[in-house]
């Protein structure tokens, strides 16, 4: 049956069983003229005009059901029906047709019709008004107007149109020309065509990636406008929002071309919506496209993507054993491609964790690049330092300093598998980043570092890095033959680049210490005479003072070499060069320390700042023999400057920062060295106030502290965390993210339970403030009240000790480096 | 992150010289002081293939950044404007005249 039948029928049906009144009838018909459904206003005027009540009282009704029809019939197009339709009623019901409005004639008019109305279009206001309203409010399709066969040329309705058409063929087209460039002007601000003209010039931006300016034309289309509903389609479009019917989605398709971003982002919006069923549905016929040739990186990737993101939804719609299942179906239509066979695996067995037994089995399953075989032993290598060290830690949890040893023992296991994988990884294809992982590990673990830095220079002869460290690892070793060696071959791939020319005068200082040692004094003054005048000045002083050891161990007048070294100055990097001779060079040195410490002392006394100075310039100097990299000095003296108040604030914190390590916590020359430093810096109230609060806090923790310190364990955690919470407050409050890392980081050395965080919400500035006094007043372990301290010394066991330590335990305890750099802290032998 | 490949627009089987060839395009295309956002991920993109072994790493270990709930949509550069088709004055007004 056809449609309009089906339709007919039911209204007729619909209508049947009010025949006996007319109201309902009547109440129908007006609702539909209401809702301008004129189809069925039509069917209804005819069944009222059956009836038998039907009077002149109904006609104006049916006459607006005409008229509602008439206008849905223009609305469609079908300018030709309904011109008959209305000569029809003028026939049959001249009645009706007499009641009808202008509306329905202009309609026809407007269609192509001939006719009176539009001719009077400018001179008849209230008609010119009407028509302007039906073509801004219905005029859908300008097309009639503009190829008129009733109007002029010159008619003004015509000629907009007209306009509007050329200039959207040229838009079309893409080549824009004069029609388009003509449109403001033929179509005027005032024109009941100007929202077809904001369309057009929308459209043209449109097309030529404009978006901002077509968004700004649509933004002006009146809401009530008949090319409303296209400028709606065009800013969905350029919002690349989904299509919202099967036309709109028609235009759609022809003006975005399908592309994989479009289908990715519907898939998205399934999955934001926890849409599982139409996600995958997607999914499935987007893996199934041939776009994917050439391109399985983009595969693998998009689809591990896709099962991270179902993975959650599969969590919240299944159980867990249902979810993997599901998994495995979705799973099942991307086994075309055999290398994503491990990441599927990866992902069903073990969370897409990127663990050892993946790489293995890849390595076991895959026929793997040499290349890639290198990747993955390095990552095999990572992965197993990293694996050791997340064991410790779970131990650590568990137990406090029992497995300590046993920690060392796995430690150093894991460093030795580590290295012989990155060994295998460098047979395969030798690459930087490995050596750099490799070396950085060896350095951690004490492991073989010079075969790690071998093993570069053979791959990368040319690198300096390798060279750099293997030189001073050479240095650091007594090994000078080999270390001129490396400089040699260092002077050949970069002979002129700084660092290379800041190590040549080291060398000689080396060399010259060596031979020192040896007895070798005519040639030690040699190589002093080869170091250039202008070397750093602590080259000059560290000469000066091998000078003149050379004059007092020759036996010779020391007259001069004296004068020279004490006009060097600096008597702190005297000291520390004649340090370096004791314990590099197994030299007894006393008589020479014990004038170097006269000088020292006198400098402390009269030029303190000058000496702490001194100090952090030492404590900065990157130097694999020279430095402070194993011993620092801290007696008596040095404390008693670090504490005055006339050294610079930038002295303090650089030597705080440089010397301090936790490991030397336990050291109490060391500790006194950092209460003197941090009372000092805190003094200052500066922007580093909080990090030396941090700094403080851990001189406070009990577990470390040395054993002539007798700290009361209650009284000494509560100093941590409140040192902590007032430093934590302070540093978020100055804004500076450098002191809240560095207060959070200090933090995690903190061997006590301690909730900084809880307690710094009730801290008060007054409060601030008070603790800072109390801190800056305190410059040593003597300044602390006894109320810290216990007041009868108690021998506490180790076993007690770790009794306590596992009560008060709350957090893990931080790893703790093995104390291979710590300073021979106490140096009585020289001081 | 978009993918790389995509970004320079080369194939997965490309060759350094090809990367850095296209990456040079590229940035002279969007220049920083005219398209800082394209200009990075042009950037981003070309230290992530730039290399054999930064390619072989891809590969293997893929993009960075990869977390649940990442957009799929993200990996892909969206279409370019200007590259919109044209549909014809006929399928508007169609359109028009069943408007939805």
């Amino acid at each position: 049956m056809p449609n309009h039948q089906v339709k007919r029928g039911t209204a007729t049906e619909a209508t049947a069983g009010a025949s006996d009144s007319l109201v309902p009838l009547l109440a129908e018909l007006q609702a539909s003229i209401e809702q301008a459904r004129g189809h069925k206003a039509l069917g209804l005027a005819k069944l009222l005009r059956k009836h038998p009540e039907y009077g002149p009282k109904h006609v104006p009704l049916v006459a607006r059901a005409y008229e509602v029809r008439l206008a849905e019939m223009h609305a469609a197009a079908q300018h030709k029906a309904a011109q008959d339709l209305l000569q029809m009623l003028g026939v049959q019901q001249p009645e009706v047709a007499a009641q009808l409005s202008n509306r329905p004639a202009l309609l026809v008019e407007l269609g192509g019709g001939p006719g009176r109305l539009l001719a009077r279009y400018g001179q008849d206001a209230g008609l010119t008004e009407e028509i302007d309203i039906w073509i801004r409010r219905d005029c859908r399709d300008p097309r009639p107007l503009a190829h008129h066969p009733h109007l002029t040329e010159t008619h003004p309705l015509k000629v907009a149109a007209t306009a509007i058409l050329n200039a959207w063929e040229e838009v079309e087209h893409g080549a824009i020309a004069g029609a388009y460039a003509r449109l403001p002007d033929a179509v005027g601000r005032r024109s009941p065509f100007v929202a077809w003209r904001l369309f057009v010039q929308a459209l043209q931006a449109a097309y030529t990636g404009r978006d901002t300016e077509a968004s700004a034309c649509l933004d002006r289309i009146d809401a009530d406008c008949a090319v409303r509903p296209l400028a709606e389609i065009l800013r969905r479009i350029l919002a690349c929002e989904p299509p919202r019917n099967t036309r709109e989605g028609i235009l759609h398709a022809k003006i975005v071309a399908p592309s994989l971003h479009g289908a990715l982002s519907q898939i998205d919006r399934h999955l934001a919506a926890g849409q599982l069923a139409e996600s995958r549905s997607l999914f499935d016929e987007l893996v199934r496209q041939p776009i994917w040739a050439g391109q399985e990186q983009l595969f693998g990737e998009i689809v591990a993507r896709y099962l991270l993101a179902i993975a959650p939804l599969l969590d919240r719609m299944c159980a867990a054993h249902g979810a993997r299942k599901t998994a495995h179906e979705i799973i099942q239509s991307f086994q075309r491609i055999p290398r994503f066979a491990l990441s599927i695996a990866k992902f069903l067995c073990w969370d897409n964790a990127d663990c050892a037994e993946d790489w293995e089995a890849a390595i076991r399953v895959d026929k793997m690049p040499p290349l890639a075989m290198a990747m993955i032993y390095d990552r095999l290598a990572t992965l197993r330092l990293t694996r050791e060290a997340d064991d410790l830690d779970d131990d650590a949890c568990d137990d406090a300093f029992e497995i300590r040893g046993d920690d060392r023992d796995a430690d150093a296991d894991a460093g030795r598998q580590a290295e012989e994988l990155w060994q295998q990884s460098v047979k395969f294809h030798p690459l930087r980043e490995t050596f750099v992982h490799w070396h950085a590990a060896t350095q951690r673990h004490q492991g073989d570092e010079e075969a790690a830095l071998n093993a570069w220079i053979i791959a990368f002869p040319e690198d300096v890095t390798p060279l750099l460290a293997l030189t001073a690892l050479y240095r650091a070793n007594r090994t000078p033959q080999k270390a001129l060696s490396m400089f040699k071959l260092l002077e050949s791939v970069a002979r002129g680049q700084p660092e290379v020319e800041a190590l040549r005068p080291l060398l000689r200082l080396d060399s010259a210490a060596g031979r020192l040692a040896r007895g070798m004094h005519a040639s030690a003054v040699k190589d002093l005479d080869e170091i250039a005048p202008n070397a750093p000045e602590f080259i000059r002083v560290a000469c000066a003072t091998l000078r003149w050891t050379c004059a007092l161990r020759s036996g010779g007048d020391a007259t001069a070499s004296r004068a020279a070294w004490e006009s060097a100055g600096h008597p702190l990097w005297a000291f520390q060069t004649e340090s370096v001779l004791a314990s590099q060079w197994r030299m007894d040195v006393s008589a020479e320390l014990a004038e170097v410490d006269a000088r020292v002392a006198t400098q402390a006394r009269a030029a303190p700042a000058q000496l702490v100075a001194d100090y952090a310039r030492l404590a900065a100097l990157p130097d694999a023999v020279w430095s402070l990299k194993r011993r620092f000095p801290c007696g008596a003296v040095i404390v008693a400057a670090c504490r005055d108040r006339t050294v610079d604030s930038a002295a303090i914190w650089d030597l705080l920062r440089g010397l301090f390590h936790p490991s030397h916590l336990s050291k109490s020359t060391a500790c006194a060295l950092f209460w003197a430093l941090t009372g000092n810096g805190l003094t200052r109230r500066d922007a580093r106030t909080p990090e030396y609060l941090a700094y403080r806090a851990l001189l406070y923790d009990p577990l470390p502290m040395p054993p002539d310190e007798n700290p009361d364990f209650d009284a000494a955690n509560d100093r941590v965390e409140e040192c902590l919470a007032v430093a934590q407050r302070l540093a978020h409050a100055s804004g500076r993210m450098e002191a809240v890392q560095a207060v959070e980081s200090l933090s995690h050395h903190c061997h006590v339970p301690v909730n900084p965080k809880r307690r710094e919400a009730r801290l008060t500035d007054k409060t601030c403030a008070s603790v800072i006094d109390r801190e800056a007043a305190i410059g040593a372990w003597a300044d602390v009240p006894p109320r810290l301290k216990e007041t009868t010394r108690q021998h506490r066991g180790i076993e007690d000790t770790f009794d306590m330590f596992r009560r008060k335990r709350r957090t893990p305890r931080p790893r703790v480096s093995p104390p291979s750099t710590g300073p021979d802290a106490n140096q009585p032998e020289l001081w | 992150m978009l993918f790389p490949y995509l970004t320079l627009g080369v194939p997965e089987t490309t060759t350094d010289e090809d990367v850095r060839r296209a990456y040079l395009l590229k940035i002279r295309m969007y220049p920083p002081e005219q398209n800082p956002d394209e200009f990075q991920r042009v950037c981003e993109a070309y230290e992530l293939i730039k290399t054999e072994p930064a390619r072989t790493r891809l590969r293997l270990f893929g993009m960075p950044g990869m977390k649940p709930g990442a957009p799929l949509a993200d990996l892909v550069p969206k279409p370019v404007a200007s590259e919109r088709r044209r549909a014809g004055v006929a399928l508007w007004i169609e359109t028009n005249m069943n408007p939805p």
